[in-house]
């Protein structure tokens, strides 16, 4: 026994993975800030069912099935009872089969169809091609096929009409098949399943989008006596049953518990040294990841490297690919995965890493979807994926079933990224986030409402939404777009509303970049509106993988912006002026001398001009004017102000309160976004008066100021009523329900900031905690982000405030 | 905070009155209009305007809620341009598109509310006609309201024998599957599966694709028929006349849209004959003589293919190849290789490929044939291996030749 136990403690140190993990928690105790080791765990296992049809059960046989994981198992109890039903489970954990199942057995013995969606369309060739090869171990004779915008004209009926499996995505739904119901009806007579994978990500405004079309969709079902049982499946979030409820619009059965076996996970949260104390200057995450990522190689681990933009994917992959690929004529042990590849090229990838071939990939969250890749050994996150949820979606591409695995999270500079490595108990120890959508936006919803009426005449008594639906069919009529009789509301606009109505962005629709160099016209990026103002001004520098192009010509309303390559040594930065004027206040609590509250608001950007700033030093060599119209915003915000007895008293200068307030607001903002599980861009910020007199901004002085929407300076010594506030907007029209919950964590968002901001290693600032500022600043008489945490102190209204 | 206490919070400010039912939708409509910003259409809708003032105006009968028809028999005497409508009954068969289906033959044109597709695209104006003795019996059906479609429906399916053939312009990728649509969308049965379907927007494109700017039907009709409609309404307008009738209450425009149906009627009847008569001489009606000949011989009548070809006053190389394919086929050797040789001479390789296969297959004379296969773009497989075969071949025969001279 002695002697076997022995063994077992040779081949603990014999893993490489364990090696590796051991050899970081020693040589750099230093930099690792948190670690969590999650044990291994043993499968749990139900019987196929008996009542699984004998070519199914075989075909599983044949690839080596003989039993269900428990999850799968339970899938199949919930779905053939009827209910919807969501399916919770790490990544390779074989989920698919727990509505390939149900699916398969219901096209074999009631010939009935079946609607998959994927978010992507390179998701939808993987799944088909899944389930031809199921299909084909058993000879079934099931056809599954992809309908999307790649299905050629003369092929598309076919899908219609003979596919047992349409495989397909919310998009094309939305656009290619509600509108055209009717040639669809065979399939929507016989429609008994709709799988919806990757679930999580349909949040914020393109799941509320998303949520719509199922209402569509439904709804349309109904009219051909179809009632579909849905099956979701998820990647680890919060509230798995309340979102799948919210998108299908009923009761949905959460299953959460996997039952897959799992290897030992070690994870290291990693923070780059401090490269220089004064200005709180870190060395860059890439140069960690690089190294880690090299090392793991070398040990023969398989390894995977998450970046967070396309661009420091190539950046990455060159530098691995410097050190393991210089010898042109072996095959490639480096691959790089993102967006913006062709298809042919990922799925080449994809093979080469499910083969084994390729020994350490960089990718984007291209592969945080359920892409398959097969196993790997350690992962690599170059820097914070935004989310718990989606850092632990990324976590799980590395994994084997029976052998330990090792994710590394390092941090940039970013205040989310040094806010989670300096808070490791924050990230190793809560619960992933909610994920929130909210189909009744009336904006959102009167759209689809619009989309509906199309494919179906409303009858009264009708439900769609949570909204009083006759008052939006009689708004639509008073457009002119509906016609009432009787008890129904009809079409009658010669237009086609699905068509100007885009699921994924703003309502605007997208900017198209081109290129103009040596008299081409070529796209080569998209630009959502909402960013399209600050990113693509005449005279900005535009990057596309890190070459530079100017934009020459902004076709403000063709949506197009003409670029060509240049050589600048500058990068340019938009001046943002932000007006705010509170129209209704719905709900507000006191905390000692500081008051919050979540309302609506209206607010005017405008984006008057913008700094060239030189790189490496980055000091601004000059301005440029911008000449586009304001952008106007009715939306709900939540807002933090102080009582000004309150804020004279403890923060002595009114330019120290504006320096604090924009210090808050920088830090407040990065944590609000992390509170619920919003990119940073699906919030705004602004610091005003909340009357739209005037806003704070950080002027080219590196300090801030008060200013009106034409660019005049307010002195703030004269403000008769000098009552600042931070506030944090839902930055979409309407909003998109961010502030409620951001209300509702109040307190939380305050005190993490002040947490992130004491908790940070720099003197007076840095852009870890409360935002960039100059090194000349420390001439100004005191220290902006002692500033910030006064105020942070005030909004959070302890009694004891914290010393520091 | 809920949904009705903002409601209830935002129309205070709006200051409406206090009724909850009422206010809640003002607030809505209020909330809406601030957010959807700048859209909305003014005027409210009027009231509905009653079939029967519908048929007054454009001379129908009520024939069901909210349905009118319009019936209207065109002599046979009379004419539709410059065509005679009496030419419709004997209208012979049209290559690619089959004969003439006679009494069987149903013109059909619809008017909608729009022109995009989809389910909310619905056919207001159905138009049909057929030949009854002595005239044309037009029945035009125009619904009042959406009360009307189902009967309409039913009357067109009751209208269209087990035997009938459609005839329309552009109508098997636009009218015929929006009526389909429709009678999905009325649960009820529908005949146009079953029903055969000539569309003359085919053979017309076929023709005259090369040579006209476009080949809408008022194109068609200016070029073919010489019908003008100086005054007619535009047919992208039919939607608009639809919206006025449904949103406006007005009957103003209808009348117009009835006589663009009617015309759009004659029209397709009187496009068959003429049809008929480009697809024997294209040349004389300005069409592209390859095209027809194409048709013809897709049609299985090579004769007619090879005489419009042979009539065609210029035919460009790919017309040349396709006559002397023509001729060979009819076992004229010699018109079809004067036609290659022109071409060849004129450095064209098929030419030359055709006349080296004549002279090694038919003539049985190597040296001609090596000397086209000399013209050939050197390098390719089939070219080299006939090079080497005919090498051999005359090898073979040279020293024959020296035995028997010729």
């Amino acid at each position: 026994m002695a002697i076997a136990a022995a063994e077992t403690e040779d081949a603990r140190l014999l893993d490489p993975v364990r090696r590796l993990a051991g050899r970081l928690r020693r040589k750099y105790s230093g930099r690792i800030t948190g670690e969590l080791t999650i044990p291994a765990r043993d499968g749990r296992y139900a019987d196929i069912p008996d009542e699984l049809v004998p070519d199914l059960a075989g075909a599983l046989r044949d690839r080596g099935m003989t039993r269900l994981y428990s999850h799968q198992r339970e899938a199949w109890d919930q779905v053939r009872a009827g209910r919807h039903t969501v399916v919770v489970t790490p990544t390779a954990s074989g989920k698919t089969l727990c509505y390939n199942l149900p699916v398969l057995q219901s096209a074999l013995t009631e010939r009935s169809k079946a609607l998959y969606l994927f978010p992507t369309k390179a998701l939808s060739q993987d799944q088909v091609a899944e389930l031809t090869e199921l299909n084909q171990a058993g000879g079934l004779g099931i056809r599954a096929y992809t309908f999307d915008g790649d299905t050629p004209g003369d092929a598309r009926k076919a899908v219609r009409t003979k596919g047992d499996i349409v495989v397909s995505n919310p998009d094309m739904l939305h656009k290619g098949v509600l509108p055209h119901h009717t040639k669809w009806a065979q399939f929507f007579e016989s429609l008994k399943y709709v799988v919806i994978d990757e679930m999580h990500t349909y949040r914020g405004v393109f799941g509320s989008h998303v949520a719509n079309v199922i209402r569509r969709l439904r709804r349309v079902c109904r009219f051909y006596g179809a009632d579909p049982v849905f099956i979701l499946s998820s990647a680890t979030i919060a509230n798995p049953a309340e979102l799948a409820a919210s998108l299908v619009g009923d009761e949905v059965a959460a299953i959460t518990d996997s039952g897959a076996p799992a290897g030992e996970k070690h994870l290291l949260l990693w923070n780059p040294p401090v490269v220089n104390a004064d200005l709180g200057i870190r060395a860059s995450a890439r140069s960690q990841a690089t190294r880690i990522a090299r090392t793991a190689v070398r040990g023969g681990m398989k390894t995977i490297v998450f970046a967070r933009s396309r661009l420091m994917v190539e950046v990455l992959t060159k530098y691995l690919k410097d050190v393991f690929d210089r010898d042109p004529r072996r095959p490639a042990r480096v691959a790089a995965y993102r967006g913006g590849y062709l298809p042919t090229e990922r799925r080449g990838t994809e093979k080469a890493l499910r083969g084994g071939d390729v020994d350490c990939v960089i990718a984007t969250s291209a592969l945080e979807l359920g892409v398959d890749i097969g196993a790997l050994d350690v992962c690599v996150l170059n820097g914070y994926p935004g989310t718990i949820a989606a850092t632990w979606q990324r976590l799980g591409r590395a994994g084997r079933r029976n052998r330990p695995a090792l994710g590394v999270l390092i941090a940039s500079s970013e205040p989310l990224d040094q806010y989670i490595v300096r808070n490791p108990e924050f990230f190793l120890g809560a619960s992933p986030e909610h994920a929130r959508i909210s189909p009744d936006q009336l904006l959102i919803l009167l759209d689809h409402v619009r989309c509906a009426a199309f494919e179906l005449p409303f009858r009264r008594g009708e439900r769609f939404g949570g909204e009083d639906l006759e008052a939006l069919l009689d708004y639509l009529v008073e457009q002119g777009v509906l016609h009432r009789e009787g008890e129904a509301w009809h079409w009658m606009e010669d237009s086609y509303p699905a068509n100007s109505v885009s699921l994924r962005a703003v309502a605007e629709g997208n900017f198209v970049v081109i290129d103009t160099t040596d008299g081409a016209r070529r796209i080569i990026a998209e630009v959502d509106f909402s960013s399209a103002a600050e990113t693509i001004y005449e005279g900005a520098i535009y990057l596309v993988q890190a070459s530079p192009y100017q934009v020459e010509h902004l076709d403000w309303t063709g949506r197009k912006a003409y670029v060509r390559e240049t050589r600048a040594d500058y990068y340019t930065d938009a001046i943002d002026y932000t007006r705010l004027k509170i129209l209704e206040n719905f709900e507000s609590a006191r905390a000692a001398d500081a008051e919050v509250a979540n309302g609506e608001v209206h607010l005017v950007r405008r984006i008057p001009g913008y700094k060239k700033i030189r790189y490496y030093s980055h000091e601004n060599i000059g301005f440029g004017n911008i000449d586009l119209p304001d952008q106007e915003m009715h939306t709900t915000a939540v807002w933090w102000q102080v009582e000004p007895r309150a804020l004279a008293d403890a923060v002595p200068g009114r330019q120290q309160a504006i320096d604090g307030f924009l210090g808050a607001a920088y830090a407040m903002h990065h944590v609000a976004a992390l509170r619920i599980m919003a990119e940073p861009n699906d919030l705004g910020r602004a610091v005003g008066d909340g009357d739209a007199r005037w806003f704070a901004t950080v002027g080219a002085s590196g300090r801030g100021s008060l200013r009106t929407l034409d660019g005049g300076e307010v002195d703030p010594e004269a403000e008769r009523h000098f009552r600042p506030a931070v506030f944090l907007y839902d930055n979409y029209p309407g909003g998109v329900g961010l502030s409620e919950p951001l209300f509702g964590q109040r307190h939380a968002v305050a005190a993490d900031a002040r947490d992130l901001v004491a908790a940070c290693g720099c003197e007076h600032g840095c852009p870890g905690c409360v935002g960039p500022i100059l090194a000349s600043e420390d001439q100004r008489g005191f220290s902006p982000r002692q500033a910030a945490l006064t105020v942070l102190e005030l909004f959070i209204g302890d009694e004891s405030p914290r010393a520091s | 905070m809920s949904l009705r206490a903002r409601l209830d919070t935002l129309r205070r400010q709006a200051g409406t009155d206090d009724a909850p039912e009422r206010g809640g939708d003002d607030a809505l409509r209020e909330r809406l209009r601030r957010l959807d910003g700048g859209r909305r259409r003014p005027g409210a809708a009027a009231g509905p305007v009653p079939a029967a003032d519908v048929a007054a105006c454009v001379g129908g009968e009520v024939v069901a809620d909210s349905l009118v028809r319009v019936r209207q028999r065109i002599p046979l005497e009379s004419a539709h341009g410059h065509v005679a409508l009496g030419r419709v009954g004997d209208a012979v068969a049209l290559p690619g598109v089959g004969a003439f289906p006679g009494r069987s033959a149903v013109f059909i044109d619809t008017e909608t509310s729009g022109l995009a597709g989809g389910t909310g695209t619905v056919a207001y104006l159905v138009g049909l006609a057929r030949l009854d003795g002595t005239a044309l019996a037009l029945e035009q059906y125009l619904i009042t309201a959406f009360a009307g479609e189902a009967a309409m429906l039913a009357a067109v399916r009751d209208a269209l024998g087990g035997d009938d053939v459609l005839v329309s312009y552009n109508g098997k990728s636009f009218d015929a599957p929006l009526l389909r649509d429709r009678f999905r969308l009325a649960r009820q049965y529908h005949p146009l599966e079953r029903t055969g379907h000539a569309d003359l927007l085919h053979p017309v494109r076929r023709l005259f694709r090369r040579t006209w700017p476009d080949c809408r039907l008022a194109t068609a009709e200016a070029r073919l028929l010489g019908f003008r409609r100086d005054d007619d309404l535009p047919g992208n307008q039919a939607p608009l006349v639809w919206s006025e009738l449904l949103h406006g209450g007005t009957t103003e425009r209808l009348p117009a849209v009835l006589d663009h149906n009617r015309r759009d009627l004659l029209s397709l009847a009187a496009l068959w004959p003429v049809l008929g008569e480009v697809f024997v001489e294209p040349a004389r009606w300005g069409a592209c003589s390859r095209a027809a000949a194409r048709a013809w011989y897709m049609s299985g009548d090579e004769r007619r293919a090879r005489a419009v070809l042979e009539a065609a006053p210029a035919l460009d190389a790919p017309g040349r190849h396709e006559l002397a394919r023509l001729r060979r086929r009819a076992g004229d050797w010699a018109g079809a290789r004067a036609i290659w040789q022109g071409l060849a001479e004129a450095g064209d390789a098929h030419a030359a490929e055709a006349l080296a296969k004549y002279h090694e297959h038919v003539r049985r004379d190597w040296q001609g044939a090596l000397a086209w296969t000399s013209r050939l773009p050197a390098g390719a497989e089939e070219t080299e291996r006939r090079r080497e075969r005919l090498a051999r071949k005359r090898g073979r025969d040279g020293a024959q030749g020296d035995l028997f001279p010729r």
